[in-house]
């Protein structure tokens, strides 16, 4: 069975749809990664899933669980982290309080100190920093603690735009790796990123979207030699990029 | 120590702590929420009215006039946030409009509390009798020592729920980012309720509190929204230590003032001293600019 299925989604902002019949699956312990053009419609598919996009139409479903009208809070506690685009930490708290914020929400307060002490082994960075004010934190170990939030909920699905987003080479290799050592981890996962040459070796299947619509789904090794797909919807080719994770 | 500074001190005590009061659940509710209650003060008169109502006709101990006037605010602010606030702060304008709200919302209790008791001044038993001789010759009455005593408990409690509970981190990472809190799974709703019920509780709580140590009146309300609001903007908008800090020295400039240069310039002196400090750090004593993703 699979864990998400999105069949003909559509949404926007105001009287603008910016996504248009969007279908996809992602299966028990699947990595899907969603490639495309910026301002697309990615972070929209995303937005809409978790619940902070109302969807216009179309169907949403978390283990067989219809989500489209349901509120963010009650997706995340329906088993669906989403690691957004900018981190949306909390800059006031401390990086423990942030873990703690998460966990509260997951109904697992009464276990913090053994899940915050799982999340620390996962992410070693955020062991040093815990008792510091997360708005001190350099951009990658932000985005390692957006990241550790989303582990702390222990969710089905976990969906992850755009983590290499304004981070140093070095630094984007180093979540990458920690992303490659949650997918160990049995997690099914969406990552969204520009690059599909970083998803290679993470994802399982990429899905090409432009303009609001899918255009391509396909394994990740086929999708990464169809290079003609991507030219046309990226402007460049895989081995021009040359980027891996 | 000369006589005089001890009376300063132990005014600004006085008076800090009764800030301090009138300035915690404003603060509550600007820190989880971010939108200034403007019906704050007429909540803090109806908690102390509710209490004053509540021991003259059914004759309870003065000390019950404690949870009565908490529960009055508190169920009060409940019905004002899901009758007024919340529809209004779901439109894209909420913030003004809420601003305009709470000032209706005070005007109409205002008048209610004037059609129900009459403008005249009531006043409460104290909670406390006796009084304590300070070094210098001052006498401290036992009502000021309660009102100090429950500035430095309410906070601690406060700072404590804030800081340790499950639900302070969750109105804390609600105040940072409502979408963010959203996405772990924190139901923001509810707890943009039980903000406005606690917040409208403390109000409730300090009306009872300082009418038995001045008097239950229509007009305290305004008195504890403006003071309220000049040692919560003053400590750093939402901030609960610049909020304490601001409610002492507020209450060190008008004690001072009032000894050495008489009671009239103290307020102009006061306001003087705030636009200074707000001209010179317009986050306040312990306000940050601004914070990412808000």
């Amino acid at each position: 069975m699979n864990v998400l299925e999105v069949s003909d989604l559509s949404c926007g902002y105001g009287a603008t749809e910016v996504v248009s019949g969007v279908s996809f699956s992602v299966g028990a312990g699947e990595c899907l990664g969603v490639i495309g053009p910026n301002g697309h419609g990615k972070t929209t598919i995303l937005r809409a899933i978790s619940g902070l996009v109302p969807p216009w139409g179309g169907s949403i479903r978390l283990q067989g669980r219809e989500l489209r009208k349901c509120s963010p809070h009650s997706i995340a506690r329906f088993g669906l982290a989403h690691v957004p685009q900018g981190d949306m930490i909390f800059p006031d708290l401390s990086v423990e309080d942030n873990l703690n914020a998460a966990l509260y929400g997951a109904g697992k307060w009464r276990d913090r100190r053994r899940v915050i002490d799982e999340v620390c082994g996962v992410f070693p960075r955020l062991k040093e920093r815990r008792g510091q004010l997360s708005m001190t934190l350099s951009g990658g170990e932000k985005r390692m603690l957006a990241l550790g939030r989303g582990l702390v909920l222990d969710a089905q699905l976990l969906m992850i735009d755009e983590p290499s987003l304004g981070l140093a080479p070095r630094v984007i290799a180093e979540v990458y790796e920690r992303i490659c050592h949650m997918r160990e981890r049995g997690l099914s996962m969406i990552i969204v990123d520009e690059s599909p040459a970083r998803l290679e070796g993470v994802a399982d299947r990429l899905c090409l979207i432009d303009a609001g619509r899918v255009i391509e789904v396909g394994p990740t090794a086929d999708m990464l030699e169809h290079e003609k797909v991507l030219e046309t919807y990226l402007g460049f080719s895989v081995d021009e990029e040359g980027t891996s994770p | 120590m000369r006589s005089d500074m001890v009376q300063v001190l132990y005014t600004a005590v006085v008076l800090g702590s009764t800030y301090a009061l009138m300035a915690s659940g404003l603060t509550l509710i600007w820190g989880g929420l971010r939108f200034l209650n403007l019906a704050y003060g007429a909540v803090f008169s109806v908690g102390a009215f509710a209490a004053y109502w509540a021991v003259s006709t059914w004759g309870l101990p003065a000390v019950a006039a404690l949870p009565v006037g908490f529960a009055t605010s508190a169920v009060l602010g409940a019905i004002v946030h899901v009758g007024v606030f919340r529809p209004l702060l779901k439109r894209p304008d909420g913030q003004t409009s809420t601003l305009v709200a709470g000032l209706g919302v005070a005007l109409f209790l205002q008048a209610a509390l004037v059609i129900q008791f009459s403008p005249r001044d009531r006043s409460l038993p104290a909670l406390v009798e006796g009084s304590v001789h300070l070094p210098g010759g001052v006498v401290a009455s036992a009502s000021a020592a309660l009102v100090v005593g429950a500035a430095v408990i309410t906070l601690t409690i406060l700072g404590t729920f804030l800081t340790r509970s499950r639900y302070g981190v969750g109105i804390r990472a609600l105040a940072n980012h409502r979408d963010g809190a959203e996405l772990l799974g924190i139901n923001t709703g509810r707890l943009v309720l039980l903000v406005m019920v606690l917040g409208s509780g403390l109000a409730g709580l300090a009306g009872v509190l300082l009418s038995s140590f001045y008097f239950v009146s229509i007009g305290a309300g305004f008195t504890a929204l403006v003071k309220g609001l000049i040692v919560t903007i003053t400590g750093g908008l939402g901030n609960l230590r610049g909020t304490l800090i601001a409610a002492y020295l507020v209450g060190l400039v008008e004690s001072s003032v009032s000894l050495w240069l008489g009671a009239r310039w103290s307020l102009p002196l006061l306001f003087a001293a705030v636009l200074i400090l707000l001209v010179a750090r317009p986050q306040g004593i312990a306000g940050r600019i601004s914070f990412e993703g808000r």
